[in-house]
């Protein structure tokens, strides 16, 4: 094996060194492109370290076998004393040498730049490579799916990529997980990689000992080849659906809905509006609905209740913070500080700030004021920095109004009020003097209730902010210190939240909200009923429906209507209901996103699609027993035991259409021509005729046949000289 | 199909055996149930024309071809599943005489004497020097006969139990011809050393081979001892006057060649017989000629009376 390992270093050491090379080149670029990006955390590098190296480990195995797989080649390099199993093993242990080499070297040479201080205006943490160790894990497997590209020896390259499907599959997870550096699912990544990558050697090793072949192969290696297969199936059907999809939504077919959006939302007046955006105009169609009665009348003013809505993210407060946890960047301005960077960073209870200029750590503050290099805080911010407008993370930690306001003309200008330095933290909110060197807590939270979110609220001629907790949501009305034309100005100072008697009140959500966030408008009282609105959008791919719920301020649910229309039709599970079985789509309900429903009970039952919720649901089982059927048909065809159609039909039920893909991109088709005794189609692979147990009838001789006797030694008296009618 | 278990017949007389073995490329048939037994201790030629099946014949043998039906045993063992072991005892010489072109030729020796049990440094010095080679010139420099030299001595130094070469006499020179036929003889002084070697070089399969086998279109018409192979096909030329003659119904007609005033006819088979029909013939000179291995061969090979002869078609034989 010390032979197969030398050649492989030796052969392939140019694509090494290519790949160390674009690897680095990669993960530099952007540091000195883009030097503000925070390397090794940015969104750029997340999709380089999984992406980029997965190609490249794609990109090195194929390499290293798909010239060997020419004839004499192919021949040269198994025909020898060594297993071909041990000289998979030999190419694997080069080629993931050098991917690591070639990706590890690179990854670990930027950590510890970064880490240097003064190279990059960002806290430095040894888990900032973590991003790039997921994404080499995750591209381990894509190394196998090169070798099964590049080794196959299949009727054409469509069906010799569909392996790589699993692979695709990893590195996607991965990608996903980084990019929002979601710490479960990266470290989830690693185990799960090594599970592929399992798998993807195993199918390699039946590969490299039939390269043609599927079923002279062990069952353990015909298993995972067929897994892998059958996820690039799965996601080239997955491709094609979206297509269709696409394709049929832009010609506006009767399938799908014309209504490119429908969204519910709250007028100032406390009306419910439904808002359709009509795909064929792209004009905003706006109806008012009765709850009541579930009538809908046209509405041209759209005069929403946006401000004084907020939302509430159960993500958690930073969906895409700087994702590490272990400091946060947020937007300070500091009026009397040159420009910076800014962290929370959470283990020391300090904010701190990097200047834009030398990238290094020049300014640190506590809740006391200013921190002095080297020293402790005498007291730490605690819990974590606070979601301060909605949803923009750029202004984590950051309070400001919701709009510019027009200003009088001796009143403060924009520079001015606009950019007050206020800070949210769980505990409470802290305001920063525009010297920068004293910091005040001017709002205490509740112990019991940290602050999720900390929302400015303009409306009906008052300027606010809801202090939003998980459970519940106070909103305190501010005094106008400026005012403009139409819009109001809030400047809180030390004195604002501490005053007493302060305007306000209290709602509470109601119980049983579902975790994936609602958006809340409060509302005046109407008919003397002081109730909220409160819209849950379906999130895609977890809820479908969507669900209003009338609230009291106390958190009593006074009515509470579930519907079904489709809110965000552009998410992945559009496309994967006609890739699944029915069974799969009947019980993630994927039927109702193509069919047709009542928005809310009582309304007309306009159809968003033409096609009812049933027929959808019929023609997903007609197209599924249609699938059922080409696959006996095939069974049938091809000679195969009813054991085998059994495991097909079986494959079908799990993996839908994906299944009958794979069958036909595995399954040898068994070549048949007519038996000459019986007529019938006998397989040629067969000696025997299974309808008539005939052999082959022998080549035809020509009378000069010289053959030796199969037994014993020759011998030349024993010559079978077949006569000959002549010539 | 057997399966991979040495059979009873590892130590028997033939260490290649081969039944009913067909390879069909799409409706084409490659090979046609085969049934070939090579003895042990043979030189055994494998003959025919180019696209009769020999190259796909020999990868079926080393599991490198799936055969669409029938069976193969070599040195005893199913050939779809030969073991590293039973590599170790088969030299094999592809027909491209394929190595590592970025090698230079120390290396090829030092990987190839790392990938088998047994490597004999002497032969393939002696190999190397007979065909003039620098070993540190790389194989992409060499040219197709000198790369051929380098892979005979990798396929020799590893002294295989059975030697099958695929033409290995392919662009070689007349003296590495001599060289390699030299190494062949060499091989074989051990008795129990097989060859199994196609070629279409007829004088080298006369000089060396002691069974013979010719595929005929993917079908095998010839498979015995060369010398009793040669000895069973006559030839005579019929002289005559007159513009055409009427050849009588000869079995084992292997091939009529015509030119103005004279017909050559080659036999297989009965030959007294033939001789006797022949010369039944009026008004017509018979001569019985003397037949080589060459002409034996190429009798085979040729069209066997199913098409006029090159120079039929060009017009000169008429």
């Amino acid at each position: 094996m010390k032979a197969i390992l030398w050649k492989e270093f030796r052969e392939n050491l140019k694509w090494g060194v290519l790949l160390l090379l674009a690897s680095a080149f990669g993960i530099i670029k952007h540091q000195f492109v883009e030097p503000n990006q925070i390397v090794l955390f940015n969104a750029e590098y997340a999709i380089l370290s999984t992406l980029g190296f997965a190609a490249g480990a794609l990109a090195l195995g194929l390499l290293q076998t798909v010239f060997e797989g020419s004839r004499d080649r192919w021949a040269f390099l198994i025909h020898r004393g060594i297993s071909p199993e041990r000289i998979l093993l030999a190419k694997a242990l080069v080629g993931l040498s050098y991917f690591l080499a070639a990706t590890v070297i690179p990854l670990l040479g930027m950590a510890w730049w970064c880490s240097q201080p003064g190279n990059v205006p960002a806290p430095w943490h040894p888990i900032a490579p973590l991003a790039g160790v997921v994404g080499i894990f995750a591209s381990i497997p894509a190394w196998f799916a090169g070798v099964l590209i590049g080794w196959r020896d299949v009727r054409w390259y469509g069906v010799r990529l569909l392996p790589a499907g699993l692979a695709l599959f990893a590195v996607v997870f991965a990608l996903t997980s980084t990019l929002y550096w979601d710490g479960p699912r990266m470290l989830l990544t690693i185990p799960a990689s090594l599970v592929i990558t399992a798998v993807y050697a195993a199918a390699a090793t039946g590969v490299v000992r039939h390269r043609a072949g599927y079923v002279g192969q062990p069952g353990a290696t015909r298993w995972c080849l067929a897994l892998t297969t059958v996820c690039g199936s799965l996601m080239l059907l997955l491709a094609l659906s979206m297509m269709t999809v696409e394709g049929l939504r832009e010609f506006r077919s009767e399938l799908f809905q014309p209504v490119l959006l429908a969204e519910y939302h709250v007028t100032e007046d406390g009306r419910f509006v439904r808002l359709d955006r009509i795909r064929s105009t792209a004009n905003l169609r706006v109806e008012v609905v009765d709850p009541a009665t579930g009538e809908r009348t046209p509405h041209h003013e759209i005069d929403l209740y946006q401000p004084n809505g907020f939302r509430v993210s159960t993500d958690g407060p930073y969906p895409r913070g700087n994702q590490s946890g272990q400091y946060k960047e947020v937007s300070v301005r500091m009026g009397g500080l040159g420009a910076g960077r800014w962290y929370y960073l959470p283990q020391q209870g300090i904010l701190a700030g990097y200047s834009q200029q030398s990238y290094d750590l020049v300014w640190r503050f506590g809740p006391d004021g200013p921190v002095s290099d080297g020293q402790a805080p005498t007291r730490r911010f605690s819990g974590m920095v606070t979601e301060a407008s909605v949803g923009n993370t750029c202004y984590i930690g950051r309070l400001m109004p919701t709009a510019l306001p027009q200003l009088e003309p001796d009143g403060p200008r924009p520079s001015e009020v606009v950019w007050f330095n206020t800070f949210a933290f769980e505990e409470g909110l802290y305001r920063f003097s525009r010297s920068g060197n004293r910091v005040t807590r001017i709002y205490e939270a509740s112990p019991d209730k940290p602050l999720v979110a900390i929302i400015p609220a303009k409306s009906h001629g008052e300027s606010a902010v809801w202090f939003v907790s998980r459970r519940s949501a106070r909103k305190i009305i501010l005094p106008m210190v400026a005012s403009g034309s139409d819009e109001s100005v809030i400047v809180p100072d030390e004195d604002t939240f501490s005053s007493p008697g302060l305007p306000g009140y209290e709602i509470h959500f109601p119980d049983g909200l579902p975790t994936s966030g609602f958006q809340v408008y409060d509302l005046p009282a109407i008919d003397q009923v002081a109730y909220r609105w409160m819209i849950l959008p379906g999130s895609p791919g977890v809820q479908i429906r969507s669900c209003l719920v009338l609230a009291t301020r106390d958190g009593e649910i006074l009515r509470q209507i579930e519907h079904d229309a489709p809110i965000h039709s552009h998410n992945a599970m559009d496309y994967m209901a006609p890739v699944l079985p029915p069974v799969i789509t009947e019980a993630l309900g994927l039927a109702d996103l193509y069919s047709s429903s009542s928005p809310l009970p009582g309304v007309d039952t306009e159809r968003y699609v033409a096609a009812p919720r049933q027929t959808v649901r019929l023609v997903f089982w007609l197209s599924s027993l249609l699938v059922a059927g080409i696959t006996a048909l095939l069974a049938r065809r091809w000679n195969q035991p009813k054991q085998s159609l059994i495991r097909w039909l079986v494959g079908i039920a799990v993996f839908g259409p994906a299944a009958l893909v794979t069958l036909l991109a595995l399954r040898e088709r068994p070549r048949c021509q007519a038996c000459a005794d019986c007529g019938r189609r006998r397989p040629l692979s067969e000696t025997e005729c299974p309808h008539c147990s005939q052999p082959f009838p022998k080549p035809e001789s020509d009378g000069t046949e010289i053959l030796m006797p199969m037994t014993g030694a020759a011998d030349p008296a024993s010559a079978d000289i077949v006569p000959a009618a002549g010539v | 199909m057997t399966d991979n278990t040495v059979s009873d017949n590892a130590s028997s007389s033939f260490v290649i055996r081969t039944s009913g073995l067909t390879k069909m490329y799409g409706s084409t048939v490659a090979v046609d149930q085969l049934d070939l037994a090579v003895p042990r201790g043979s030189v055994f030629a494998f003959l025919g024309r180019n696209g009769s099946g020999k190259t796909t014949t020999i990868r079926m043998l080393l599991g490198f071809e799936e055969a669409t039906r029938g069976s193969a045993e070599v040195l005893g063992c199913d050939s779809r599943c030969l073991t590293p072991d039973l590599r170790n005892r088969i030299g094999y010489l592809t027909e491209s005489h394929f190595a590592y072109g970025w090698m230079t030729i120390d290396e090829c020796e030092r990987f190839q004497s790392g990938s088998f049990d047994s490597w004999n440094r002497d032969l393939f010095e002696a190999v190397i020097q007979h065909f003039s080679l620098n070993r540190k010139s790389r194989v992409k420099h060499l040219s197709r006969g000198e790369r051929a030299g380098v892979c005979l001595a990798m396929t020799l130094a590893t002294e295989p139990e059975l030697l099958i070469l695929d033409d290995p006499a392919l662009g070689l020179d007349p003296v590495a011809r001599r060289g390699l036929l030299e190494a062949m003889l060499y091989v074989t002084r051990d008795d129990q050393r097989t060859i199994l070697f196609s070629s279409h070089q007829i004088d080298d399969v006369e000089r060396v081979a002691d069974h013979v086998a010719i595929l005929d279109r993917g079908v095998l018409r010839v498979q015995w001892l060369a010398d009793e192979f040669r000895r069973r096909i006559g030839s005579w030329v019929l002289r005559f006057e007159g513009s055409a003659l009427e050849i009588p119904e000869i079995p084992g007609l292997l091939g009529v060649s015509r030119f103005p005033g004279e017909i050559r006819i080659n036999v297989v088979g009965d030959l007294d017989h033939a001789d006797s029909r022949l010369r039944l013939l009026n008004e017509v000179q018979v001569e019985r000629l003397d037949i080589g291995m060459d002409d034996a061969v190429v009798s085979y090979m040729d069209d066997r009376g199913r098409r006029r002869t090159l120079l039929q078609s060009i017009g000169a034989g008429e």
